[in-house]
């Protein structure tokens, strides 16, 4: 799975409830995903975090081949921007 | 205070406290605060800081906090003031040079052969607080360069 250093060790460090796998997973089966002015994806997915009962959304950034994953968050803005 | 900048992707993660996150806030595209279970900002994650030290910096300033100000009719509690606070402070920050000594080292690198030696990544740890973004976000100057809302 290709990551960039910058999520291995500020994204991983900072937001311990993210893992590769789960950023894989939000690729996987996006329920958005848009095209950035500076050619990275993102994409934007409902996960349950282990521990909880809630999903999240879950951003997941991609660089511009659209398999490394450089950036993921719990993305709180989300529903407010995209209301379903 | 650590600033930890990622050449190869232009990505810079600047560490006020030593918490984890549990939440996120867009405060512009490429800027985002992350938050504690208490609200309080713990990080900022930047995407493209070279574009965010070059763009200018006074629209996009004040485009940021009214961007925000809309946004935190929709986050309740107090960490919504806190990410506004500190949003106003390092929008401030990017306002000219010599304002903000943290970012002002950074746009150095930028500028420098440090990157030419393309390292995989630069920390920077400052004694200095975090707290110095909250009283810039209080200085007059900043709530006029900003035109900030009443």
């Amino acid at each position: 799975m290709l990551t960039t250093s910058y999520f291995e060790n500020a994204v991983l460090a900072k937001r311990p409830y993210l893992s590769a796998e789960i950023c894989r997973a939000v690729i996987e089966n996006p329920v958005r995903k848009e095209l950035q002015d500076n050619g990275r994806i993102r994409y934007w997915g409902e996960v349950i975090l282990p521990g909880e009962t809630t999903p999240r959304i879950i951003r997941v950034v991609t660089l511009a081949d659209g398999e490394t994953i450089h950036n993921g968050f719990s993305d709180s803005g989300f529903r407010r921007r995209f209301p379903s | 205070m650590k600033l930890h900048y990622y050449p190869e992707t232009d990505s810079l993660y600047i560490e006020l406290m030593e918490k984890p996150g549990v939440e996120t806030y867009e405060i512009r595209e490429g800027l985002n605060a992350d938050v504690d279970a208490d609200g309080n900002v713990v990080g900022f994650d930047i995407d493209h800081l070279a574009a965010l030290l070059a763009a200018d910096a006074r629209s996009s300033a004040a485009q940021g906090v009214r961007h925000l100000a809309g946004e935190t009719t929709g986050v309740s509690g107090s960490g919504s003031q806190v990410i506004y606070d500190y949003a106003r402070a390092f929008d401030a920050a990017t306002i000219g040079s010599g304002i903000h000594p943290y970012l002002d080292a950074f746009s150095g690198i930028l500028k420098s052969d440090v990157l030419g030696q393309r390292p995989r990544a630069i920390s920077l740890t400052f004694d200095d607080p975090a707290p110095s973004f909250g009283a810039m976000a209080e200085s007059g100057k900043a709530m006029r360069d900003l035109d900030l809302p009443a």
